[in-house]
């Protein structure tokens, strides 16, 4: 992917800087931009190679990834983590579409100079990001 | 079927499928899987829908499943249609982003798909371009979610469907379909998944083929505790198998099948493998409908259709409709 915040100002490549080589170190951060790690038990789900944010795919085998068959299934790592630090309300919610003009920016931007997501990665309402309101009016509809 | 008004075929007056209605009335149903041909023939699948015509209520069409690239899943579907029969378009999200996938969805609904499932993918290094680059746009909750707002008359962009500003909406009300795998991985986890995909909206759910009975237990049993076998369809998956080699390689290469060693075994020593398979297939049936919360069972031959009216007669002996 490209990496938007390389095409910005000095001080927001700095700061992006400082976030990636951080959050890769600790959490394995990919730079997606809409950081969901609060919720998923400070393991970051898109180390997944499909990149869901929703749960596992039907590919794991014995709790081990379909693509890197020796790798322990992120989203098994997230439900052990996130049980200890207990955010398992929070990770029962279905989580909104990746917003992928969001991807390869700097989440702590995001969050905290420009508003466009609050502290469980999901978008903030006067943000452009339409999936917010595709989520909720589909949720309110005829999902018994 | 006519070029300009979609007619799905067997839908009933009030515009629902045979198959949709006899879901949602809690009726035992067969689905099987059709996998479309890899050359630009039709000849093949209309062979096979003879095969299975009166036997099964729907038939799944493959999306280029374990990334082996065959004929697209919506032109297979035209033709099955075209045979009277009803299908459920599988939908993968590794090929498609949201753009596409309602693409294919629009013109789904124009020709008369009234089922689609949805589905994240298997990933692409499995396949025959394992160069090619995955897409993995949407994930299969969300999938399910952008399907449910197309239900109700809008795109993904909250866009509304008409096709002039004037003329009335025209809400695409797909009958939605979802996976589940019993095996692979941690009960808790799959409850969790399953249980976003159906506040999503899924209606059914296929599982992978069930060879681990054991497992399977436990999973249907997992179900009925959190109340999810009451608010969805499921259709338990049913692999007739061939011989100890192909058991070997769906083990291997297919992602998410649990084939116990001991199976392997004795279909190894089996006399006679092609009646052990079906003497075994027999056996999953009966497991799965000791479950009185299972709605159906769904087929997935991978090239032995001939066995199927055989399998799905024996199903229906089990499980009369009420």
């Amino acid at each position: 992917m490209f990496h938007r915040g390389n095409a910005r100002s000095w001080w927001y490549r700095a700061l992006f800087a400082a976030e990636r080589v951080s959050k890769e170190f600790i959490f394995g951060c990919h730079s997606c931009g809409q950081c969901v790690v609060r919720t998923t038990g400070l393991v970051c789900p898109m180390q997944c190679p499909k990149q869901l944010r929703n749960g596992p795919c039907g590919g794991t085998q014995d709790g081990m990834c379909e693509v890197f068959p020796e790798r322990k299934c992120v989203w098994v790592r997230i439900h052990q983590r996130a049980e200890w630090l207990g955010t398992m309300p929070e990770l029962s919610k279905p989580q909104p579409p990746v917003d992928w003009s969001l991807f390869g920016t700097s989440a702590w931007s995001n969050l905290f100079f420009e508003k466009k997501i609050d502290s469980h990665g999901r978008a903030l309402s006067d943000s452009p990001w339409k999936a917010r309101s595709f989520e909720m009016k589909s949720r309110g509809g005829d999902a018994q | 079927m006519s070029q300009s008004t979609p007619t799905p075929a067997g839908a009933s007056a009030a515009g629902q499928t045979t198959f949709a209605s006899k879901l949602r009335a809690g009726q035992f149903v067969i689905t099987c899987e059709l996998v479309p041909p890899k050359a630009p023939d039709f000849k093949p699948l209309i062979r096979r829908c003879d095969l299975l015509r009166g036997h099964v209520d729907a038939i799944n069409v493959t999306d280029c499943a374990s990334a082996v690239l065959r004929m697209a899943p919506l032109p297979a579907c035209h033709c099955i249609l075209g045979q009277g029969l009803e299908t459920i378009l599988q939908t993968t999200c590794r090929d498609r982003n949201r753009l596409s996938l309602q693409a294919d969805l629009i013109g789904a609904w124009a020709m008369g798909v009234r089922h689609v499932m949805a589905l994240t993918g298997d990933y692409i290094h499995l396949g025959d371009h394992p160069t090619a680059k995955p897409v993995f746009d949407l994930d299969s909750v969300n999938y399910i979610l952008m399907l449910a707002q197309l239900k109700q008359g809008r795109f993904f962009s909250g866009e509304e469907i008409r096709i002039t500003k004037k003329t009335p909406l025209i809400p695409m009300d797909f009958t939605l379909g979802a996976a589940a795998n019993p095996f692979g991985v941690d009960l808790k986890i799959s409850a969790m998944h399953l249980a976003k995909k159906v506040e999503a909206g899924a209606e059914f759910l296929q599982t992978q083929p069930v060879f681990d009975l054991d497992q399977f237990r436990r999973w249907a049993k997992m179900m009925d505790e959190k109340g999810l076998l009451r608010k969805v369809k499921v259709l338990a998956g049913v692999m007739p198998p061939r011989s100890a080699k192909g058991l070997a390689f769906m083990k291997e290469e297919v992602p998410g099948v649990v084939i116990p060693d001991a199976l392997i075994k004795r279909f190894e020593t089996a006399q006679d493998p092609a009646a052990e398979g079906l003497k075994f297939a027999r056996e999953v049936i009966d497991v799965i409908l000791e479950h009185p919360g299972i709605a159906g069972i769904h087929f997935m031959p991978v090239g032995w259709e001939e066995v199927i009216p055989e399998l799905a007669a024996h199903c229906r002996d089990k499980r009369k409709p009420a």
